[in-house]
Order: C-alpha cells, then sequence, then structure tokens
C-alpha cells in the first residue's frame, strides 16, 4: 500500500481515543476516529474494506463494540479487515465472544505501548495474506502446458533469493492459518487421499515405465495432494456446509477455489524446493478437470491435464463417496467407471480397478487415528515439504492448544526426559524473552534461572523438574516463584507447573508451562469456553484453581463442617432481605445439648465428629438456597430464603430435630444427639439480621431454660435481660474458650513439628504451617505479605488468591507503621473500641481483629497478617505470644524458602 | 514538568503516564487537567444516591478506563473493585467500596487542582 494506511479507533472515552492514536506515526496512517457504534458504522459503511485496522472498544453508548463486530461480521469484513478489541478485563466471557464474533484479537487496557504495536504488526501480517489471495482476479489461462510456464515464471522472479527467518515465520504462520481454518477439510481425509494417490501413482509408474517416476517423486506427489483444497477457506461457510444441492451462483462461487487455492500456493514459495510447490499448484488448480472437458476451471482435455491431477480426482472422488460409509467401497469404483470416457479416461480408471483393494486397508488404518494426531502428521509434512528442513527459532505446537496457551498468558516448554534437554514450544511476547529457543535443562535452562529466579528456589526448580519427569503421569502444580522478566525490568510473578499431555498413540510429552500470574488471570472461563480438547491440561488446571478455592473458603467456611462461618451468613442473610424485602424468611439457631458431656466423656476427636454429622445433617435437611452456617462451638444457625409460611419453620425445627435424634453411629456408642432450637421469622419478628438473631436467641433461651430438646419460635415476649442471654450463650460453649492457648500449644506444636519433619517441599510445608496456625488460633485468614511502601499493591508471597489490602487509607498508614515499629506489632480490636479512622475502615469490612507483625525486626515491609470476621473477645496476652510464634515460624520458613 | 513526587503520593503513576502517551509530556499533563473537567464521577455519585446500579455500573466502568489510561492507579483499583461488585451483586461491598473511590478520588483532583492554579 502506498498510500497512508487507514486507522479507525472507536472509544467514547476521548482520552483512550487520544492514547492509541499516538502509536501511530502521523506520517503513515490516516487515523479516523467514532465516539459510539453509530458513529463508527458511518465509517465503516464508507470505507469498507480499504480500512487497514479497527481498534475497537466494547461499552459504548448507543451502540456497542459487538453490534459492531455484528454487522462487520454479516458484511463479511472482518475477514479482510483485522479488528482488534481494546477493552478492560471484566470477564473472560466478553473476550471469548468478541472472538467468537470475529474479531483478531483483544489487547487490554490500560495500554503498553510497546506491546500493542507489536501486536498489531503481527495481526496486520496475517491479514496481509489473506488479502491478497482475495485480491487475485481469475486470469484467462492458455492452453499450455501450465507446469512449464509456471516454474519458467518462478525462475524470473524475484523472490528467489536467499530464506529469511521473517519469510520463513510468514510461511509459517501462513500455513498455520491454513491448518486452522474451520472451512479446511478434515485432515484424515487429506491422509487418505494422499495414501490412495500414492498407490495409484504406484500403478501408473508400473504401466508407464518411460516415465521415470521415482520413489521419493511419488512421494512428493502424494504430499503434494495435501493441498488440494486449500482454495475452500476462501468460500463462505454457508456454502461449503450446505447440505443441500447449490445455486447456479454458489456453484461458481464453489469453482472459484480451485484457481483460488493455486494462487495461495504460489505464496508459499519460501525455500529454493519448487518441484513440491509446482506439484501442488497444478493439483489444486487441475484436480476438477475432467476427461471430456466438462471440468472447471479451465475446461481441460484429455492429456493436456497433467496425469496426477487425473489420479488426485480419482482419489478424492473416490474419498468422497465412501466416507462416512455413504457407499461401499465397490460400489465406489463400480460407481466412478461409469464415468469412463467422460470424467476420466479407461487408462486412469484401469489404475483404479487395479488398486481399489488396498483402498480399503488404507481407510481403515487411517480412520483409526484421532483427527489431531493426522493434522500433526499433514502440519509436519507440509512444512517439511515447504520450509525444508531448517529449524526456526520457535515452534508452535499443539495447534489445539495454542489458543489456551495464548490465554494463559504461557510460556510453554517441551521437556525431554532422557536427553535433559528443553525445546521452547511457545512463547508469550513479553516472558522469558532471553531463554534460548533449545538447549540442555543442566545447561541453558539452569543458567537461565540461576540469573532470574529470585532467592534460592532455582535450584530446587531445577530438581522439581527432573524429579517430576521421573514420576509418570504425575502433574505438579503451583511452584509460585518470583522470575525477573527483562521486558518489564522487575520481578514478576510466575506459576511453574509440569504437565504431562498424552497423545492417542501412546506417546507422553511432557511441557513445562510458565504462567505469568503477575495480575491475577482468571482462568475458568477460558478453559469453559475454549472449544479445543483439553484433557490433561484442563485436570492439572482445575487442580489449581481447586487450591485457590480452597484457600479463599478459608475466609467464608468453617473449616470443621464445611458450612459457611456467622460473618458470611449474617452477610448474605442482609442481602437476600435487602433483595427480597417481599418475601419471608426465617433464622434457625440451634444449640447442641450436653456437647461438653460428650467431649469429657468420649474425647475432642468424638467431638469434633459430632459437629462434623450434625453439619451433614443440616446440609441434608434444608434446601439448597437455604444459608446454612456453624457460628462457633456448638451452635448452628440457618437462614431459611423464601419460605411460604410460618409453620415451615416450626416444621423444619421438629424434623432436625428428629434427624438428629435418629442419627446413629459407630463412635456415638449410646449417646444420642440432642438440642435446642430457636427461630424467629422475618418480617414478622424483625427486619435485620441483628435483631432476627436475638429474638431467635430469646426462643433458644426459654427453650434451654425449660428443659432443652425442642424447637421454640420468639413468641413476642422480651422479657430477658440481655445479661441472662449472654450467660447462657457462655454456658453454653462446650467448646474451649476462643483461645485456650495453653492447651493447644502443645498439641500444635507437635503437629507443627510433624509438618516439618514429613513434608520435603517447601511450599507445601509453608501452606500446610499456615493452616495449622490458622486452625488453632481460630483465625480466618494468615497471610504472609509484603508491603511496599505503595501501599497499593501488596504482592503475596505465597497465593494471589485474596482480594485484601491493608484496609487503612494512605494517611493511616504512617500511624500503623509507627506502631509496628515501637511494639513490633500492630493491633486492630474491635473490643477496644477504637473511634478513629484506622477503625472505621475495619469496621466497614466486618473485621473483629486484625494483628500485623513484621517478619523481621523493623522490617515493615515483610509481615504477617492474622485476621478474624468472626466476633470474639479481646486481645488476650496468650493469644498475641501465639501470633509472635506463628510468624517467627513463618519467618523461618520463608526465609529457608529465600524470599527474604 | 509537574511534581512527581506529590503525584506519587496520590498513587498516579507518571511516569507511566507519559510513556502511554508515546513520551510527550505535555500532551499527557493535558489530559490529566481535562480529567477536571469530565462528569462521570459526579453522575456516579448521583446514580449511588438512587441506588441505580446499572448507571452506577457504567459511569464507573468509565472513569475506569480514563484513570487507568491516566495512571490514576489508586482510583483505578476502586473503580475494578466496584465493577465486579455490581457484576457480581455484592451491593453491601459496593457502597464499602465507593466511600474508598470518593476519598482517592477527590485527593487526586485536589492535587490536580491546585497544580493547575499555580501554573
Amino acid at each position: 500500500m502506498s498510500e497512508k494506511d487507514q486507522i479507525l479507533i472507536v472509544d467514547d472515552i476521548e482520552v483512550n481515543r487520544i492514547v492509541l492514536s499516538e502509536i501511530f506515526d502521523v506520517d503513515s496512517y490516516e487515523i479516523y476516529e467514532a465516539a459510539n457504534g453509530l458513529e463508527a458504522m458511518e465509517i465503516i459503511r464508507e470505507k469498507g474494506e480499504s480500512l487497514d485496522l479497527v481498534l475497537l472498544d466494547i461499552m459504548m453508548p448507543k451502540m456497542n463494540g459487538y453490534e459492531v463486530l455484528n454487522v462487520m461480521r454479516d458484511m463479511h469484513l472482518t475477514e479482510v479487515v483485522p479488528v482488534i478489541v481494546v477493552t478492560i478485563i471484566d470477564n473472560l466471557d466478553n473476550e471469548v465472544y468478541a472472538l467468537e464474533l470475529g474479531a483478531a484479537d483483544i489487547i487490554l487496557k490500560p495500554i503498553e505501548p510497546k506491546i500493542v504495536k507489536k501486536r498489531i504488526q503481527n495481526i496486520r501480517d496475517s491479514f496481509q495474506y489473506r488479502r491478497m489471495m482475495l485480491e487475485h482476479k481469475l486470469e484467462n489461462q492458455g492452453k499450455e502446458n501450465q507446469g512449464k510456464k509456471y516454474l519458467k515464471e518462478k525462475e524470473n522472479s524475484k523472490e528467489e533469493g536467499n530464506q529469511t527467518g521473517q519469510e520463513y515465520q510468514r510461511i509459517l504462520h501462513i500455513l498455520d492459518t491454513i491448518l486452522q481454518h474451520s472451512n479446511m477439510e478434515s485432515a484424515t481425509h487429506m491422509l487418505r487421499v494422499s495414501r490412495y494417490t500414492k498407490v495409484l501413482l504406484q500403478s501408473y509408474a508400473k504401466e508407464n515405465p518411460e516415465q521415470k517416476l521415482t520413489d521419493s517423486q511419488i512421494e512428493k506427489l502424494a504430499n503434494a495432494t495435501l493441498l488440494h483444497d486449500v482454495g475452500k477457506i476462501t468460500i463462505s461457510e454457508n456454502i461449503i456446509n450446505k447440505n443441500k444441492k447449490l445455486t447456479v451462483e454458489e456453484e461458481s462461487v464453489l469453482k472459484v477455489h480451485c484457481s483460488v487455492g493455486s494462487k495461495i500456493i504460489e505464496t508459499l514459495n519460501a525455500s529454493e524446493e519448487k518441484e513440491y510447490l509446482l506439484y501442488a499448484y497444478n493439483i489444486c488448480k487441475y484436480h476438477h478437470e475432467r476427461y471430456d472437458g466438462s471440468g472447471y476451471p479451465d475446461g481441460l482435455t484429455g492429456s493436456s491435464i497433467p496425469y496426477y491431477a487425473c489420479i488426485t480426482s480419482i482419489a478424492n472422488e473416490y474419498d468422497i463417496m465412501t466416507v462416512n460409509g455413504e457407499m461401499t467401497e465397490d460400489d465406489a469404483v463400480h460407481a466412478l467407471n461409469k464415468y469412463v470416457d467422460e470424467w476420466f479416461s479407461k487408462e486412469m480408471l484401469s489404475y483404479l480397478n487395479d488398486c481399489c483393494g488396498q483402498f480399503k486397508g488404507i481407510a481403515q488404518e487411517i480412520n483409526g487415528l484421532e483427527e489431531s494426531v493426522c493434522k500433526q502428521e499433514v502440519e509436519t509434512i507440509l512444512k517439511r515439504e515447504i520450509l525444508g528442513n531448517s529449524r526456526p527459532k520457535v515452534r508452535k505446537e499443539f495447534p489445539e492448544f495454542y489458543s489456551l496457551f495464548r490465554y494463559l498468558e504461557a510460556t510453554v516448554i517441551e521437556i525431554n526426559p532422557k536427553k535433559l534437554s528443553y525445546d521452547m514450544i511457545y512463547s508469550t511476547l513479553t516472558d522469558f524473552t532471553g531463554l534460548p529457543a533449545q538447549g540442555g535443562i543442566r545447561e541453558e535452562l539452569k543458567d537461565y534461572f540461576l540469573k532470574h529466579i529470585k532467592g534460592n528456589s532455582n535450584e530446587q526448580i531445577l530438581d522439581w523438574i527432573v524429579n517430576s519427569l521421573l514420576n509418570e503421569d504425575i502433574s505438579s502444580i503451583g511452584k509460585t516463584s518470583l522470575i525477573y522478566n527483562d521486558v518489564y525490568e522487575e520481578y514478576q510473578w510466575y506459576q511453574v507447573s509440569m504437565i504431562t499431555l498424552h497423545a492417542a498413540n501412546r506417546i507422553q510429552r511432557h511441557l513445562l508451562l510458565l504462567q505469568n500470574i503477575n495480575n491475577d488471570v482468571s482462568m475458568q472461563n477460558v478453559i469453559e469456553k475454549s472449544k479445543q480438547k483439553v484433557s490433561h491440561i484442563t485436570t492439572t488446571i482445575n487442580h489449581y484453581k481447586q487450591e485457590n478455592r480452597n484457600l479463599k473458603a478459608l475466609t467464608q467456611y468453617d473449616q470443621l463442617t464445611g458450612l459457611y462461618n456467622k460473618m458470611y451468613v449474617k452477610k448474605e442473610a442482609q442481602k437476600h432481605m435487602l433483595l427480597n424485602p417481599q418475601n419471608q424468611h426465617g433464622l434457625i439457631i440451634l444449640d447442641l445439648d450436653d456437647f461438653k458431656t460428650v467431649n469429657d466423656t468420649k474425647g475432642h476427636l468424638v467431638g469434633d465428629r459430632v459437629l462434623q454429622d450434625v453439619g451433614k445433617i443440616i446440609k441434608k435437611t434444608f434446601r439448597n438456597n437455604d444459608i446454612k452456617g456453624r457460628f462457633g462451638g456448638d451452635e448452628f444457625a440457618i437462614f431459611l430464603t423464601n419460605i411460604e409460611d410460618q409453620e415451615i419453620l416450626l416444621i423444619k425445627c421438629e424434623q432436625l430435630l428428629t434427624e438428629l435424634r435418629n442419627f446413629k453411629a459407630d463412635y456415638l456408642g449410646e449417646i444420642v444427639i440432642k438440642a435446642s432450637i430457636g427461630c424467629a421469622k422475618y418480617p414478622e419478628d424483625a427486619h435485620n439480621f441483628e435483631d432476627l438473631f436475638k429474638k431467635a436467641d430469646v426462643a433458644l433461651y426459654e427453650v434451654k431454660k425449660s428443659g432443652k430438646g425442642r424447637g421454640q419460635r420468639y413468641h413476642g415476649v422480651d422479657n430477658i435481660s440481655k445479661d441472662d442471654l449472654m450467660e447462657n450463650r457462655r454456658d453454653n460453649k462446650n467448646e474451649k474458650p476462643e483461645v485456650d492457648m495453653t492447651a493447644d500449644t502443645n498439641q500444635f506444636n507437635k503437629e507443627l513439628s510433624n509438618v516439618l519433619y514429613e513434608v520435603d517441599d517447601m511450599d507445601e510445608m509453608i501452606e500446610r504451617v499456615m493452616d495449622r496456625i490458622a486452625r488453632y488460633y481460630k483465625v480466618d485468614s494468615v497471610a504472609a505479605v509484603h508491603v511496599p511502601d505503595r501501599y497499593i499493591q501488596a504482592k503475596w508471597f505465597l497465593k494471589q488468591s485474596y482480594d485484601i489490602k491493608p484496609p487503612w487509607g494512605e494517611q493511616e498508614a504512617a500511624s500503623v507503621y509507627r506502631e509496628m515499629q515501637e511494639k513490633q506489632a500492630f493491633i486492630y480490636c474491635a473490643e477496644e473500641n477504637r473511634t478513629d479512622n484506622i477503625a472505621q475502615y475495619y469496621k466497614k469490612l466486618n473485621i473483629h481483629l486484625q494483628v500485623i507483625i513484621p517478619l523481621q525486626t523493623n522490617d515493615k515491609n515483610n509481615v504477617v497478617v492474622f485476621t478474624k470476621y468472626a466476633e470474639g473477645s479481646e486481645l488476650s496476652k496468650d493469644e498475641m505470644e501465639a501470633y509472635r510464634r506463628g510468624t517467627k515460624i513463618l519467618s523461618i520458613l520463608l526465609r529457608a524458602k529465600g524470599v527474604i | 514538568m509537574l511534581d512527581e513526587k506529590k503525584l506519587e503520593a496520590v498513587h498516579v503513576d507518571y511516569q507511566m503516564g507519559i510513556r502511554r502517551f508515546a513520551g510527550k509530556e505535555s500532551l499527557y499533563e493535558k489530559y490529566l487537567f481535562k480529567f477536571l473537567e469530565d462528569t462521570h464521577y459526579a453522575e456516579a455519585c448521583a446514580a449511588m444516591e438512587k441506588k441505580n446500579y446499572a448507571e452506577v455500573l457504567s459511569t464507573v466502568h468509565a472513569l475506569k478506563g480514563m484513570t487507568g489510561t491516566l495512571g490514576m492507579d489508586s482510583v483505578f483499583e476502586s473503580c475494578a473493585k466496584i465493577v465486579s461488585d455490581i457484576r457480581e451483586e455484592r451491593t453491601a461491598d459496593v457502597e464499602v467500596h465507593f466511600t474508598i473511590l470518593k476519598e482517592q478520588y477527590e485527593l487526586v483532583c485536589n492535587l490536580l487542582a491546585e497544580m493547575k492554579e499555580n501554573g
């Protein structure tokens, strides 16, 4: 294009448009702007295909980005004009949707100019070729032997020359696009036709010894058939997939695929190798010609049609007839023979008749392979024939996982366990840019890791890689590491995983996946939406998601029973009452009777099991919509949403009591589970959770005082003092008081030393220790945090699953840090009734207690944060001691890992 | 040349902003000041009063895009939270995060207004 390139930028926010247009040099680009979909459509309708690029925002008034894409797709513009969606990552669903609508790529806001430039360049390259072949008009070919003319043209053409890396990439890219295209035929069909052709050619060679057809030529010819229908990728899907008879117009469009396909093949000229392309060109162009001149595109007759094109033609027709068992092999041969002297010469058909016996075996063999395997095969052959044997710097393999890798923003390295070598299969633009594409694990890879991985985890990671390979079928996830990124010039978080892929022919491939998780990419939707088969990767990634969920669960769930904790129930209940004020809801509070006795006589382990089983019974007895929780000790609560009438409450109480009473288990022995229940109803008894809870509590109190073992609803009499209620609560707290450090410490220490002793893996150890600490100190979360002076980005040493920042504002940070320095700890406890700004923040987030302790003396940037959401008591000295102890332990472990 | 330290204090990533504007500092500054005239924040506040969460979502979303581009990190983050809160229907959290947004927004705007006046 000698004139300026035309770019359309669409975004409703002016500053965003400005920033995007700044990327383009004003001398070479003509930029058009639109502030919404409607304005964009005007420009699009006017300019149409002459647009070189569209940068499209999604959220806009009047007409949004999706609508624009839709229209462009209907106008078939998305096939020739690259549309890049520029959007904020809110929801991966939306992104996949944009791609399905025909967007060429997605760029996230806020933009990083360098990256955007590169991406745009890549996309435009690939569209360039698309346009090129669509712009080719049909030429009127003479009846000369096209082959010779073609060869001569190529010799004179300037395209000869050394094969550069760029040229190589371009061809590679084109091949990729061809193979990925939805209109491209199935690889199994291509392989079958190729093999049939080979066999037919062998027959031909025998009958025509004067042609001196060599085996390698036959091989090449057979491989050349693979591209015979490449032209179909330019034809509209509607025509390709149409089951009914095509209209005359549609037929003429379809016929074009032969010439167009041959033009595409012309562009694949990459190496000195011309023979293969010559064959492919002719096969593609003439495989629909017919003996009697009734074929297309040129209506050639008889022997002016290259013989191998005829042969391919026969093989192709045969396959079309016999695929999916439409016709039997014999019927197909019979049918083809009927066309003697029309479609094919007698001679050609004689080859068919000689060889058809072998066709069945060929078909069976190839049909036994999976499509993906065939695709690989086809790809390998094509690359070998067209590109020769030179190896590029980065290969792209596993095309079916390609889009997945792209979304994971993962660098994929294949490891050869026998040779201990690696091969970079896929890389993102910005990660591991300094790592050579191939090399030895103990050489180049180790070298790279030593220089780039923070702490002494580099050795560990290498060992871990090697060990994983020795265990077949092990896919390990989740070694997070800080690795230096040369593009961004800072340390970033990566998740390092080993994955084993099993191909259909039982070949195992080991992949090292290095994912940049610096920005907390959510993978869930990608997996679900990706249309490709992901088998192993899915299972291993699900494992990672599961771990993530486990940690999140610490803040929502009661760990022992798996029910929700008090804070969560309260939040959800309030939400329901807010959103459905016109419906009826209820709250049931359940307290186990004489639970302390169970603990005393049978021990805590049994006590725990009872609680777990009670939890299970509650889950069983109530609906999915009901919010079921454990409020601590032996107290449970269920918030029933949208109930029909008040009778339900009491009925449910009875049901629950009965289920508990009837529950039998070996470990229980002769003990029967009894409980007291109090309930209250919205809207009659109360309008918010606090009051609802109070009223239910009053009812519970009455039940307890009058013999226990039953359920009762609050009946409006409120003459019980608050103190009495509180006392009742404390009496019935059968579990140890909130934090009894002395009793627990020994147990805790024991368990801790077990973990430290048994577990080899540092990451796992740290996790387990944190888990233990959380359970024993009954905190809702324990986290080791690195808080840089800019408090916005708190990075986590272990997992990036929390969405917690220091809750105070920037001005408060100073006083917090000061306190940490003076007392070597910062403490916030709701019981203390602070009234400053800091307290405000905590109140809003429902945090009851937060203790922040530096990991090392006077280090305000690396701390451990203990958080409790549940209501509780004051912070005792013992508890504080316990937190300090926990911090010390973690500090040792983290230092051992090398991160502090 | 604006006082970078002051901007850092309110979490505006000045260097990144300049980069995004292809190194054109004056252009970046122009749009920083122009931000003061933007109405999306006011619209978001009004929508919050009426509890019109759909409106809050679209205004805050727009604000998010702008502040992201301009390097106003803290405002950007609070916007991001609000957007995801509304999308996942955590209405209680929206209140909390909106309060935080208010503070951050005012901090940044006050500073910018001051800088604009002093030339």
